[in-house]
């Protein structure tokens, strides 16, 4: 069977990261020249030097795109891992933050704290709203769907229709119901995207990215035996109900935080670990640190396609991982096909 | 050793009640019955997995009362089926049987290549386990279950479901023979729900009948499989027939 070594795939991930990123600061409606957007960056960041550029290109590339950029590895790097978490909790390779309705029961959370909340705190209140309807349905979901024999695909999909539907109610009631300034703030949220990366968000999606990561990391032997079973895991000494309990409530909460912060973008945490698994196998312990650095690479992308492909417009980014993801995951249908 | 005593288990419309039962390190005890009797109840009830009354020891020892890592080495459990979604290869399914172990990296895959080649499967450790048939993952799993109790510091107890349903007559054989080694030898407990009666004449030390979640009877194979207790449980008339070295067989 393939599997490459976990080493030489970092430093290949993370070489080709880097590069993108890169890409990502030089590329971007304003045309600049690169080398000089490179050496300001350099400037910027070891204060040798200086620099040829305009005070305003300058302002563009150090407050918008370095930002930007940050953000859609942090997101990207966090749905990609609770995709791969959430996987191995369901012992199915279908379970999707998106797919199975977490993302969408975040977005009714968000909402939710966009229509009550005075704007003075919302920056906490959406967060915390869009964590907590998550953690939600992320409990519906698992409760509705599982068996002694791991988790139903057909429940799993059919509970996620069925929350999104249901979201999408919500999120139209509270639409209709709102004034227009409220109004207004509900859509521009909806639209999710990635440029609306203030100082606040970076920090709580930096903080949430570490803890999950480390978190993660230390539970990956035991998602491992998780996977054989619950009661296999069980007798292997994993205390299986407290680690359930700890990695929803994980995963919950970085979806939740990505939901608030850039709106739902789907199927990275379908695509990224299942791309992962056919080079390094099922293995937490490489298919996490892996799937980080894999899904910050694939928002920074699809984010990089947004940005060029209309400019001077841009495409919401979710509109770009769906139209990788979609494909992707009725390729993966047709493959589990027979076993529902 | 693995005690019950005055176990009741209640689930839906079945009940298990058993006032005494134990098996002993370095023998090989059989779980019989027809079915529906609680054979998998009971041996589920050993592993740990379900709420009841009464106690269960292992060495002297309440089950639940054992530290989660420590009680994994001492006691390990084959499924009688499994369900895997993802493409681990065999090997690797049987690495995962080091999780509560204290293995350095240098000496796991050496390991892992002794209990595969014990339990007659190390041709298959670079496949992948989902592509094995019911019997070759049967096998795999058992090398997992042996890696997880190669620790063990007191005599470690080995439950069985039904290990021998998935296998051809050589792996039938090959494994019940490989786990009576193993008591004989290291002294393991081996707990094994069987189906054939034969199989319990041939390999078992001591063996116990249950009969509608009872404990019916409890001895040695030879004393406890007549023509008549068969009969009485499994209302099938078989005929004993005796041949060399004192051994007999029920047809």
């Amino acid at each position: 069977m393939l599997r490459l070594p976990l080493p030489s795939s970092i430093v290949i991930l993370a070489l080709i990261l880097l590069l993108t990123m890169l890409a990502s600061v030089v590329t971007g409606a304003l045309p600049l020249p690169w080398m000089d957007s490179l050496s300001f960056l350099g400037q910027r960041l070891t204060g040798i030097g200086g620099s040829t550029l305009e005070p305003h290109e300058q302002a563009v590339i150090w407050e918008l795109r370095v930002p930007r950029t940050l953000l859609a590895m942090l997101v990207g790097a966090i749905l990609a891992q609770c995709g791969a978490v959430m996987q191995g909790v369901f012992r199915n390779p279908l379970a999707d933050p998106g797919i199975i309705g977490v993302s969408a029961g975040a977005a009714v959370g968000a909402v939710l704290a966009i229509y009550f909340s005075p704007p003075a705190i919302s920056q906490w209140t959406i967060p915390l709203g869009a964590f907590l309807a998550g953690l939600g349905c992320a409990m519906l979901v698992y409760q509705l769907a599982r068996s002694q024999f791991g988790t139903s695909v057909l429940v799993l999909l059919l509970a996620g229709i069925a929350l999104s539907a249901l979201a999408g109610s919500l999120i139209g009631l509270i639409s209709y119901l709102a004034d227009d300034a409220r109004l207004r703030d509900v859509s521009l949220w909806q639209m999710g995207s990635l440029a609306a990366a203030d100082r606040w968000r970076l920090w709580l999606l930096a903080a949430a990215a570490v803890l999950l990561t480390v978190r993660f990391n230390q539970h990956a032997p035991a998602l491992n035996a998780l996977l054989l079973g619950e009661a296999e895991a069980r007798h292997l000494g994993i205390n299986v109900e407290a680690l359930k309990r700890e990695l929803i409530l994980l995963v919950a909460l970085g979806v939740g935080l990505c939901v608030a912060a850039a709106g739902v973008i789907g199927f990275v945490g379908l695509v990224v670990p299942h791309l992962i698994r056919t080079f390094t196998g099922p293995d937490h312990r490489a298919l996490l640190p892996l799937s980080a650095l894999g899904g910050a690479l694939l928002l920074l992308l699809a984010d990089l396609i947004s940005r060029v492909m209309i400019a001077p417009a841009e495409l919401p980014v979710g509109i770009v991982t769906g139209l990788i993801g979609a494909p992707f995951f009725v390729l993966l249908l047709l493959q589990m096909k027979g076993r529902f | 050793m693995l005690t019950l005593r005055d176990v009741h288990i209640h689930q839906g419309q079945f009940d298990l009640a058993i006032d005494h039962w134990q098996s002993l390190p370095g023998e090989l005890h059989a779980l019989l019955g027809c079915n529906g009797a609680g054979k998998s109840t009971l041996l589920r009830c050993l592993g740990g997995e379900l709420s009841h009354h009464g106690s269960i020891c292992l060495h002297g020892r309440e089950l639940s009362l054992w530290p989660s890592s420590q009680r994994a080495r001492h006691l390990g459990v084959l499924p009688q089926s499994s369900r895997l979604d993802f493409a681990f290869s065999a090997a690797e399914v049987v690495a995962l049987g080091a999780t509560p172990l204290r293995l350095s990296w240098r000496h796991l895959p050496s390991a892992i290549r002794t209990m595969m080649e014990l339990t007659d499967c190390a041709n298959l450790a670079e496949q992948a386990f989902p592509s094995l048939s019911g019997g070759e993952k049967q096998r795999v799993q058992l090398a997992r279950v042996l890696l997880q109790l190669s620790q063990a510091e007191q005599a470690p107890f080995l439950l069985l479901d039904e290990p021998t349903s998935a296998q051809d007559l050589h792996q039938q054989h090959h494994l019940l023979s490989l786990v009576r080694d193993l008591c004989i030898r290291r002294a393991y407990g081996v707990v094994a729900i069987l189906h054939d009666l034969n199989h319990a004449l041939r390999y078992a030390h001591t063996c116990s009948v249950l009969h509608q979640g009872q404990l019916s009877c409890q001895g040695q194979p030879d004393n406890i499989l007549t023509p008549d207790t068969v009969a009485q449980h499994w209302r099938y008339h078989a005929c004993s027939l005796a041949y060399g070295d004192g051994l007999r067989v029920l047809v």
